[in-house]
């Protein structure tokens, strides 16, 4: 392997001490089966989470408690979506092994942010429709808006791309994005045939962006095993 | 490409997470290119060659 005479001199009197060294771990990193267990228990958490404030809401609209009380339902949802959106980050960072640079503190709050943003327009545009459905022009120009900070996630992640310093880092991140953008577009695709062709039920279009995101946790798990 | 990364830390007893603080970079940045798996661009060939002392051709060979 060694070419370098220099080089081998090193190699030969400091086995031992290598051996030891290398068996240091820094900052170990989890194990697969962590992280895929992490993985299914924050999905879990989602959809417990999702189907109480399903079922606030129908008792909210059955007993006629009025919009407040649905507003405060909402409310409560959002900033506990929030909560374990932010708690998965950062278990999964620390499964990862990594230690948090700022580029990567910086999309996390950017993320975090534009997921606040989304809820409250999200919510504001909902309750309106409900209050007061629009027509037109209008109603685009709403039905747009809790887009506009899914973008605004997009865009922290392209940031993160140009302002992490670490190359390897970055590459990993470009790997991901694409795995995860090329199981996205092909889970669409085929979704999109069976619904036309059998009837599957229908996804609607803004669920593909959560897809694409959590492919990203997936493809992470077998591109950091690759390098390891 | 293969690389003489890890003996030359092994030599100065340095930790991974060690040579990863000195190029600032991670230490899965570090262990990627000790085992020839990801191989670094030439900034940081350079960087670490420097860190070495050694030149860039004393550091990576071709496979």
């Amino acid at each position: 392997m060694l070419d370098s005479p220099r080089v081998l001199v090193c190699h030969v009197s400091l086995t031992a001490r290598e051996a030891r060294v290398n068996t240091i771990p820094d900052k170990p990193e989890s194990s697969d089966l962590t992280k895929v267990v992490l993985l299914i228990g924050m999905l879990w958490i989602c959809v417990i989470a999702a189907a109480a404030f399903w079922w606030a809401m129908t008792a909210i609209m059955s007993n006629h408690l009025g919009l407040p009380a649905a507003i405060a339902a909402s409310a409560i949802y959002t900033v506990l979506i929030l909560a374990i959106t932010q708690a998965f980050n950062r278990a999964w960072f620390g499964a990862t092994g990594r230690t948090r640079t700022p580029a990567v503190a910086r999309r996390d709050r950017r993320t975090m942010i534009s997921a606040t943003v989304y809820a409250v327009l999200l919510l504001a545009v909902i309750f309106l429709r409900v209050v007061h459905p629009l027509q037109g022009v209008l109603a685009y120009a709403l039905a747009v808006l809790p887009a506009l900070p899914v973008l605004g996630m997009a865009w922290a992640i392209g940031l993160y791309l140009r302002e992490e310093t670490d190359e390897f880092e970055r590459a990993v991140c470009v790997e991901n994005a694409l795995w995860a953008t090329g199981a996205t577009l092909s889970l669409a695709t085929i979704w999109g045939f069976a619904e036309m062709l059998a009837d599957a039920p229908h996804v609607p279009g803004w669920l593909w962006f959560p897809v694409w995101a959590l492919s990203t946790s997936i493809a992470d798990i077998f591109t950091r095993r690759r390098y390891r | 490409v293969r690389n003489a990364v890890r003996d030359l830390r092994g030599a100065r007893g340095w930790s991974q997470g060690d040579l990863a603080a000195e190029l600032g970079v991670s230490r899965q940045s570090v262990n990627a290119i000790e085992t020839g798996k990801y191989d670094p661009s030439l900034p940081l060939a350079f960087r670490i060659a420097r860190l070495f002392g050694q030149p860039i051709e004393g550091i990576f060979f071709e496979d």
